[in-house]
């Protein structure tokens, strides 16, 4: 089993329903994807997302399932697109994001530390409205289509000079780096 | 100054950071421009930061995303693990190894035979010195 990483964010499906009553011996079951650290937060995002949608909470309502979803082919290389909806300081927006990556949950991992470095906005005011893997003919961004290329062939310019294990570091060196490769 | 080594597929890389140190890995694809999927029989198919690796200057002639079989063969056709094992740095490596492999038996002979070459070295320096006065 390949090591799928150590993401923060996992994607759960969770299945719930209204509880049934009189009136509505079998309501409708409703399903959805969403991204949390844990199954409970998951569990806790569901009834946050279906309670903007259907008149159901959870203390009317109950959990019918709550199932982890993992990556289908996690040694594949894939342009995932993730829609965004996020709360700045000043408004609210939508945004489309690009990503290359193994899996999906990586990607998401890749958004939430993004929207955070470039527009300082946290995980808690970020709304993944949607997903998808996009293929190579449908991607829109320029940084993910310079990696669409068979024959890519690049230099890495800069020797990284460290030691091979952290308890090789020494505080003092008898000579300055040098990054030159060769 | 033109590079020679570029991360490519097919590029044949050493890893010289983390757990896997010192593995020899294959570069089958590029994932973006930290990240590369990497391969090799026996090995499992996995992810690897550019960071972490050192690019060698070999390259086998395989496709994007190869099978197993396919990058097997491709290493075997070109003889890659021997080459890499004869150039320099893989006989540099095979020293550092063989080194951290010496018992303490294994230094004491060294040093007995070093004592041993100084003292032959030094009695011919000093004839040599002897008869030059």
């Amino acid at each position: 089993m390949v090591m799928q990483g150590a993401f923060k964010f996992h994607q759960y499906q969770v299945v719930g329903r209204h509880l049934p009553t009189a009136t509505d011996a079998n309501p409708t079951v409703y399903r959805m994807k969403v991204w949390a650290e844990d199954d409970t937060k998951a569990k806790s995002k569901f009834w946050y997302f279906l309670r903007k949608l259907r008149r159901v909470k959870k203390a009317n309502g109950q959990i019918v399932s709550c199932n982890e979803i993992f990556e289908r082919k996690p040694t594949l290389a894939k342009n995932y697109g993730v829609w965004v909806r996020y709360g700045s300081r000043t408004g609210v927006h939508n945004m489309y994001k690009e990503y290359r990556d193994v899996t999906l949950n990586g990607a998401v991992g890749q958004m939430y530390q993004e929207m955070a470095s470039r527009h300082r906005v946290r995980p808690s005011s970020i709304q993944i409205i949607k997903t998808a893997t996009v293929d190579y003919h449908s991607c829109k961004r320029a940084n993910t289509k310079q990696f669409h290329n068979e024959k890519i062939q690049f230099p890495i310019t800069h020797r990284l000079c460290r030691p091979s294990a952290p308890e090789f570091r020494t505080l003092y060196k008898a000579n300055r780096p040098n990054v030159a490769m060769y | 100054m033109p590079f020679k080594r570029y991360v490519e597929i097919g590029r044949v890389a050493l890893i010289n950071y983390g757990p896997e140190f010192g593995k020899l890995v294959v570069i089958t694809d590029v994932i973006d421009q930290n990240r590369a999927l990497v391969d090799f029989p026996e090995q499992e198919r996995r992810v690897v930061n550019f960071k972490r690796l050192a690019l060698t200057d070999f390259k086998v002639d395989i496709k994007r995303h190869a099978a197993k079989k396919d990058l097997s063969k491709a290493l075997a056709d070109a003889d890659v693990i021997a080459k890499f094992k004869a150039s320099s740095w893989g006989q540099k490596l095979a020293r550092q190894a063989a080194k951290a492999a010496t018992t303490d038996f294994d230094r004491y002979k060294a040093a007995v035979a070093k004592a041993k070459k100084a003292r032959v070295v030094r009695k011919a320096v000093n004839a040599l010195k002897k008869s030059a006065k």
